[in-house]
Formats: C-alpha cells, structure tokens, sequence
C-alpha cells in the first residue's frame, strides 16, 4: 500500500519516526511512482526555497540608501587615494547630508517643525498623534 | 486582519482549521509559487509540459481541495507545510494526466521494463541493471536509482535521504562493485542512465 501524503512529507521533512521511516524508504525503494513523488516534491521545495532567499535579499538590498553606501564608498577611497582625499571627503559629506535628509526620521522632523511654524503647538501635536497612529514608534524616542 | 505581521505557518494552519478565510489567503499567498513548480516538475517528470492555464487551473483544484476537504487538520508538520503542499500539488498534477486521454503520458524509465525479449541492447543493459538494483538493500536502492536514475547529485540525495554525503558515496561506491560483480559485464553510457557514468 502506498504512503499517505502525509508520511511521503514527513519523509521529506523528517517528522517520521524512525520504524516510519523505514516502512517507508522499503517502500519507495520499489515504487517508482512513490520515488518520482518524493523527487519532484523535494526539486520544488529546493527551489521554492532558493527563489524565497533571493527575495529577501534584494529586499534587504532595496531597504539600504544608496547615499549611504556612495557615503562609505568615498570615504574609503579618501584613504586609497591620498591625492584625491580632500575631494573625496566632500563628496562624502555631501552624500552623508543628502542620506541623513532622505531618512525618514528626518522628514518626519521637518513635518513636525514645519507644523509648529504653522500652527504652534497644537499643530505639531496634531501631526504627531498622526504620525504615532501611522505605526512610528521613532517619534516617542525624540520626544520622551 | 493585520496584514503586516508576519504570521508563522502553525499559527496561520490552526486559524485555517477554524475556517478563517483570511488566514487560508495569507498562507496560500506564501505558497502559490510552490503550488505551481510542484504541478510543473511533477508534469515534467513524465515529459509533459503543462501550459500555463492549466496548471493554474489544477493549483485551484489543489487549493480547494485542501480547504473544503479539510485536509490541513491531517498535518503533522505544521511549523512547514511546503513539503506537504509539495507532495500534494504533485499528485494531483499525476492524477490529471493518468486522468487525461488526450495527453501521451512518457514516462521516465526507472525501473525494469516487463518484457525483455524485443528489447534494444541498451535497454535489455538497463532492464539487468534494474534487476540487479532491486536485491540491493532499501536505502541503498533508493541511493542507487536517485544517482542513477534521475541524476541526482551526492549533495542532492543526502538531502533527500536525510544521511551525510559521505555515506551517499559509499553506497554508490558499494552499489557500483556490487553491480559489477552481479553483472560482469561493462555496462555502455545510455540515456536511462542519467549521469552517463560508467560501471568501472
């Protein structure tokens, strides 16, 4: 009798115990089809798992500032290259601001700011309770 | 429902089993591709390859399958079903086409063939080798067939078997003198053997 699909996933995945497990493996070892089962499901669980990786280094990739890493890049070329290292530590002053600008925490200052200028206290303290309910713990942090 | 929280699948499989239809959403979501590589390698295995739609349509079969039958509540390994879903997928890919008669169904050759008499020479070297493996012990037999058969790597088979690489090897290694002294005779590099390696 052929196992369930149930036991062919616990073989794969190595739930079984071990007398299930050999009940099993002499079973498969004469079931071609039983074999190509287990093959087939572990080729797409391989690879499921690859393009699962993959994705969450690029998503990783995308969450890192590109002017963060232009910032570094020129800071080290600073010292690899003594004749360029004046030049190469402005450009990384001028991308280290333009990353500190393009945080978040930074636009959710300058909306703070610009509200109080606004409105005065009442208006930052309306943006912010919005900003809190929006999920940003940050906000608290700065504000104690 | 919380979209942004990452639920982990013990968690989604017992909301599941309490019919939230949500929580079927967010785990189906996390598994379609899986679903899909599961139906097209399955299919692939027996040299049919599946058009698009349908192995969408049967990933909906599969899909609904498992939520009106209630199958999730049968899983054991509910902190990873993708090995379950796997399996699940695949054989429902193979009960279509055994199902289908418009489709020719080759199969992969991976045991021995019934009738030896009207057979080629590679094939009747095939059908003794494939005699010759089934007096082989269960996981080496298995061992043997992945190599040999379906061109699975060293690497491959430890995985699938759940034993180190080096004991792959040497089942191979045992497997391969084993055949020699069984067969006594120099196997030729053929198609049914999938990694063409010779019997030396």
């Amino acid at each position: 009798m052929h196992p369930n699909e149930v036991e062919l996933a616990g073989f794969l995945d190595r739930t079984l115990t071990a007398r299930e497990r050999e009940k099993v493996e002499a079973h498969i070892s004469s079931c071609p089809e039983c074999l190509k089962a287990i093959v087939t499901a572990h080729e797409a669980v391989t690879s499921f798992k690859k393009g699962k990786k993959k994705k969450e280094r690029l998503d990783m990739l995308k969450k890192i500032n590109p002017y963060l890493v232009l910032a570094v890049i020129f800071f080290t070329l600073s010292f690899i290259t003594p004749r360029f290292f004046l030049q190469s530590l402005v450009v990384t002053l001028v991308f280290g601001i333009k990353w500190v600008a393009d945080s978040k925490s930074t636009k959710m200052l300058v909306m703070i700011y610009d509200a109080w200028k606004r409105g005065g206290d009442k208006e930052a303290s309306r943006v912010l309770g919005r900003l809190e309910k929006e999920g940003s713990g940050r906000i608290k942090s700065y504000f104690g | 429902m919380d979209n942004t929280r990452e639920f982990d699948d013990s968690q989604l499989i017992e909301r599941c089993i309490a019919r939230d239809h949500d929580a079927w959403s967010l785990l189906i979501g996390k598994y379609t591709g899986l679903i899909y590589a599961a139906i097209d390698n399955r299919a692939r295995k027996y040299g049919v390859s599946l058009p698009r739609r349908d192995i969408e349509d049967l990933m909906q079969n599969v899909i609904t399958s498992i939520w009106q039958g209630g199958k999730l509540a049968s899983v054991k390994n509910r902190n990873n079903i993708s090995c379950w879903l796997a399996v699940v997928a695949g054989n429902a890919a193979a009960r279509y086409l055994r199902d289908s008669d418009s489709r020719e169904i080759l199969t992969d050759w991976d045991g021995p063939a019934p009738e030896a008499g009207s057979a080629s020479e590679d094939e009747e070297a095939a059908i003794r080798i494939g005699k010759a493996v089934d007096g082989l012990p269960p996981r080496e037999k298995i061992a043997v067939q992945l190599f040999f058969f379906h061109g699975k790597k060293h690497k491959e088979i430890s995985d699938i078997l759940g034993i180190p690489a080096n004991t792959v090897a040497s089942h191979i290694r045992r497997a391969k003198a084993r055949l020699k002294r069984k067969l006594k005779i120099f196997v030729p590099q053929n198609k049914y053997i999938a990694n063409d390696t010779l019997l030396d």
